[in-house]
């Protein structure tokens, strides 16, 4: 354990010498095409065609989306780094930035510039190396055909860098389905919410979203604190074999299990802001990256194969969850692959939604849209164009030093978990009932109390998570937050 | 800077893969987690088989009568206080008024009130309970999608969802989607709790404390006397499709559950009985 912490730290002085990032870096590329619009800003049209039942049967999901590719395919962007001053850099776009030639479009009616460096920028106090847009990115590039093209609006030139800034911070605040819990330092270690999403969880949201309706998903590619919010564009499950059938465990005769191995690919956030990207084809490149997941999968009936090998009937996946612990598979990734293992939490993005506090507010989806997401660009009359302002000048960046810093926000500072000497612990004293409810018989007046199980409501504390075979992570070092 | 990044990252992983060597399942403490896992979901399938399997067929016996007092008539209505709340999992919340345990807390978005009017139920072998849906424009309330007219929501008396129709301003037709349903593009009114929830497959717990509520929320519940009766309440824990919790808590008596808390969502019954 000594040892390790040693390690820890040496990494930690690493990691934070070196301003790890949560989101990316920069290379290059070309261009063309045109620039097209996220769908209908109003949803039902749209749901013909792009609206199911969800389906849990692992024999129908196997042998129909055993393979999943989202439609449009997501585009590899850039993470506007806080530390760069957000879409307020001029950095990439020849000093002129994304914010000021939105500024100056719009007739020097909005401020989306200033407000961008006070809030997503380098003036903003106790700024860390890691901050950016990645979740904006992610989402924009989901909701968003990739914009390969330049547009003039009011003789502002806006170029496929400026255009993917503008979508990524709009999309800052998107509404969104959301799938597991994330977790956000050291103490999370011990806590269910490392262990989802669960495998069958990730079955689910992939062969139902991806698989059925070509819906982009989106994950925390990071399993541990770090988050790392990157669109997938497709993904593929090889099919399973009558040897990866471990039917039930004796101990849980009504539970069938059965190994699967997927492989996840992601688009990335370190390439430059103006990049187009190459066409998916489920392979990692310069603008993809992917990772082999293996898992079990737990079903609630048995699988049957038929002599040519294929999957004829199967039970459902089940997923389901006591207090915070989710059930659902079994992760089996193998020893020390803890932050590179299974996506801390899945989200599916539907529409951008009118800035609060978090997304540049001055920034106009439907203005964006009908200006800057059309072919070549549409003035907009009601304006006179501005002269564009240059770009602000960054600010230094904050000592990355962990020595002597003090924690600038609430977030614990990192300690090592210990690693728990037996599992679970902590959880509720007892379980849930689980009979179909006995419900009450009489009327509303005069039913008796009913008796019921023990467990407490809410705000009871989370049992252990299971993890399945693998095992529980050890401490690593976390960024101060 | 990228290199570096890479290298730190490479280094540790390879660390920690060589301070974790050992065979997962040969350790003690992951094979009680994958017991006690493989004991979770042998419960839920054992649940899942005995409400099918003692389904009633009457709506008289439903679950839903059993907890209502009675059964489903048409007429009978109740009001739903309801709040979107918006995840915060992507989000960097460097908020410093939050407090840790706050971070990762939703953020109380869209509020809307909404009508629930019993227009149909059929006693036949299939039983079915038809609700229409309205949002209203009343007590500081807004409309959270003013297109939509009404919803229709069909369920069976143990509160399987059936049916969901959107009737929207101006178009002939109702747009049907699937009750629960998986979709590319969604409302905001989608991400409400104001949907059947099934009942007879629910864990069910008893509630010492009433449910924690968001400030905002809890604002309007003292404002407006919102206070369910434990002694005579049932808290019911069930799992959406993707295994999120569904939490409610149903008052013995009441039409609709006092308290629905879904991943996107909190509903509150504000008003019960005849118009």
């Amino acid at each position: 354990m000594s040892l390790f912490k040693n390690v820890s730290t040496l990494l930690l002085l690493l990691l934070l010498a070196f301003g790890i990032s949560a989101c990316g870096d920069v290379s290059d590329d070309e261009l063309s095409e045109p620039v097209v619009s996220e769908a209908d800003s109003w949803p039902y049209p749209n749901v013909k065609g792009g609206d199911v039942q969800g389906e849990k049967n692992f024999a129908y999901l196997v042998n129909n989306h055993l393979v999943g590719k989202a439609s449009p395919t997501p585009w590899a962007g850039f993470w506007w780094p806080y530390g760069g001053n957000g879409i307020a850099a001029g950095k990439y776009t020849g000093g002129l930035s994304p914010a000021g030639k939105y500024d100056a479009a719009r007739g020097g009616r909005t401020h989306a510039q200033s407000w961008e460096v006070a809030n997503h920028g380098s003036a903003v106090p106790k700024i860390q190396p890691w901050w950016g847009h990645c979740n904006g990115w992610s989402a924009a590039a989901a909701l968003f055909e990739e914009p390969r093209s330049n547009v003039t609006v009011n003789g502002i030139e806006f170029n496929v860098a400026d255009l993917k800034a503008l979508l990524t911070e709009a999309a800052m605040e998107v509404s969104a389905d959301f799938f597991g819990d994330r977790v956000d330092w050291g103490s999370d270690y011990s806590s269910p919410k490392l262990y989802d999403t669960v495998p069958d969880q990730y079955f689910l949201v992939l062969t139902n979203y991806m698989g059925r309706l070509k819906q982009s998903v989106l994950i925390d590619r990071y399993t541990t604190d770090q988050v790392w919010n990157q669109p997938v564009p497709g993904y593929q499950f090889e099919y399973p074999k009558p040897s990866d059938y471990l039917g039930a465990d004796p101990q849980a005769p009504n539970v069938y299990r059965i190994l699967m191995t997927s492989t996840i690919y992601w688009a990335r956030d370190d390439v430059t802001p103006e990049v187009l990207t190459v066409p998916f084809n489920f392979e990692a490149n310069e603008h993809f990256e992917s990772r082999v997941l293996k898992m079990e999968l737990w079903l609630d009936g048995p699988v049957v194969f038929g002599p040519d090998g294929k999957v004829q009937s199967s039970g459902n996946l089940i997923v389901t969850r006591q207090g915070d612990f989710f059930v659902g598979g079994a992760w089996k990734m193998g020893d020390g692959a803890y932050s590179d293992a299974w996506p801390d939490y899945m989200w599916v993005p539907y529409s951008v939604l009118k800035p609060t506090e978090y997304a540049n507010p001055w920034l106009d989806m439907d203005w964006i849209r009908k200006h800057l997401l059309v072919p070549g660009g549409a003035d907009d009359p009601s304006v006179n164009a501005r002269p564009v302002e240059p770009a602000p000048s960054v600010r230094p960046s904050p000592s990355s030093s962990p020595s002597g810093s003090p924690n600038p926000w609430p977030f614990p500072t990192w300690t090592p978990t210990p690693r728990p000497t037996s599992f679970p612990t902590g959880g509720p004293t007892a379980g849930p009932t689980f009979d179909p409810i006995p419900l009450p018989t009489a009327g509303p007046t005069s039913g008796p109390r009913p008796t019921f199980g023990p467990a407490p409501g809410p705000t009871t504390p989370a049992p252990r998570p299971t993890g399945g075979p693998i095992s529980p992570p050890r401490p690593i070092p976390t960024r101060p937050r | 800077m990228k290199i570096f990044c890479a290298l730190s990252i490479v280094f540790l992983v390879s660390a920690m893969s060589g301070l974790t060597g050992a065979d997962a399942m040969a350790d003690p403490d992951e094979r009680e987690l994958y017991s006690k896992a493989l004991s979770i979901a042998q419960g839920k399938v054992l649940r899942d088989r005995a409400a099918a399997a003692n389904r009633p067929g009457a709506l008289s016996t439903s679950s839903s009568a059993l907890l209502f007092g009675r059964p489903y008539q048409k007429g009978d209505s109740w009001d739903l206080a309801v709040w979107r709340l918006n995840q915060t999992q992507e989000m960097l919340r460097p908020a410093p008024t939050l407090a840790a345990s706050e971070l990762r807390d939703p953020i109380v978005a869209e509020s809307g009130l909404f009508r629930f009017k019993v227009i149909q139920v059929s006693q036949d072998a299939a039983p079915v309970i038809e609700i229409e849906v309205t949002q209203l424009r009343q007590a500081g309330f807004s409309l959270i999608d003013p297109a939509v007219e009404r919803i229709l929501i069909s369920g069976d008396g143990n509160f399987h969802p059936l049916k969901k129709q959107y009737f929207i301003k101006n178009r002939p037709e109702p747009f049907s989607v699937s009750p629960n349903g998986i979709r590319k593009v969604k409302s905001l009114i989608d991400f409400l709790p104001i949907d059947f929830i099934p009942l007879d497959n629910a864990v069910r717990e008893e509630l010492r404390y009433p449910p924690r509520l968001p400030p905002a929320i809890r604002e309007f519940a003292a404002k407006t006397g919102f206070k369910p009766d434990l002694s005579r309440s049932v808290w019911l824990e069930q799992d959406d499709f993707f295994g999120r919790p569904i939490q409610a808590l149903w008052e013995h008596g009441d039409p609709w559950p006092s308290y629905i808390k879904t991943p996107h969502g909190i509903a509150l019954l504000v008003r019960k009985g005849a118009l």
